[in-house]
């Protein structure tokens, strides 16, 4: 069993390197999200403009899918802590789900943006658009894929109540997703 | 007072569609302080709940919760 003392310093839930990354990533992201608040102020009329061109449901119903799956995702690691690994992979696949449901409203969005012509070029709104959202679309890609080996190997019995460590990992990676997404869905969608 | 995952994902729903609602219904720009501050609370719902940071050393939430302060300031100055 493992004995870690997460209120040590070089010990938070998920390993302190997961912690580096998502110090860092929040950072990025937020400095692209301060740059694009700096470039509306300077032309607030293109980006009022601009912004009523983006569909305020989808960006909703997105937060609310990844919110949602990072809801069973803390659920999936606490059932694997207490040793319920079926219940874990189970919880595992619905937040895999979700996040795929976030990922094919996103392509929806893109789709109905380049066919309207709002690409990267159009203006720089959507140079910022495409950059944040397109980076961001980009992680949870990859916290799909990262989710879907831990719970394939979990299903070997790789990770069970006493391995839990990548479990959390992974999972931390995948709440970042979720992070980044509530920072900038207000900034382009609401503000 | 046990707070389960279940309660925080219902406040987060809470905050996401209140946050909806309230640029729909008088813009943005009267409720900026309102929308930034739901931002600050579901990052930090997600961040002590979902990710344990409850269990952790406070520095973690210390310095994250200086980024939200940074990243909330400019962003309500440039609005």
């Amino acid at each position: 069993m493992e004995t870690i003392n997460h209120k040590q310093f070089f010990y938070p839930p998920g390993g302190i390197l997961i912690w580096i990354i998502i110090l860092v990533e929040v950072i990025t992201f937020s400095a692209g999200i301060i740059a694009f608040a700096w470039e509306g102020s300077l032309s607030p009329e293109v980006f009022e403009a601009s912004q009523g061109m983006l569909n305020t449901k989808i960006g909703l119903v997105n937060t609310l899918l990844l919110l949602t799956s990072g809801f069973f995702v803390a659920e999936a690691v606490r059932f694997l802590k207490a040793g319920n690994t079926i219940k874990s992979q189970q919880w595992m696949w619905v937040a895999m789900l979700l996040g795929v449901g976030f990922l094919v409203l996103k392509g929806v969005e893109y789709v109905g943006k380049i066919q309207h012509g709002f690409d990267l070029s159009h203006n720089t709104f959507f140079t910022y658009y495409w950059l944040l959202t397109g980076f961001h679309f980009l992680h949870v890609l990859t916290g799909l894929v990262i989710l879907l080996m831990l719970t394939l190997k979990m299903r070997q019995g790789v990770y069970h109540q006493s391995n839990s460590l990548d479990i959390e990992t992974g999972g931390a990676f995948w709440h970042m997703c979720d992070l980044i997404w509530l920072l900038l869905f207000p900034v382009l969608y609401l503000i | 007072m046990k707070i389960n995952n279940a309660s925080v994902l219902f406040a987060l729903i809470l905050l996401t569609v209140g946050s909806y609602f309230f640029s729909e219904e008088s813009g943005a720009s009267g409720n900026l302080a309102f929308l930034i501050l739901f931002v600050l609370l579901k990052v930090l719902l997600v961040v002590i709940y979902f990710m344990e940071l409850k269990v952790a050393h406070l520095a973690w939430l210390a310095v994250l919760s200086l980024m939200l302060i940074v990243y909330a300031g400019f962003v309500f100055s440039l609005n």
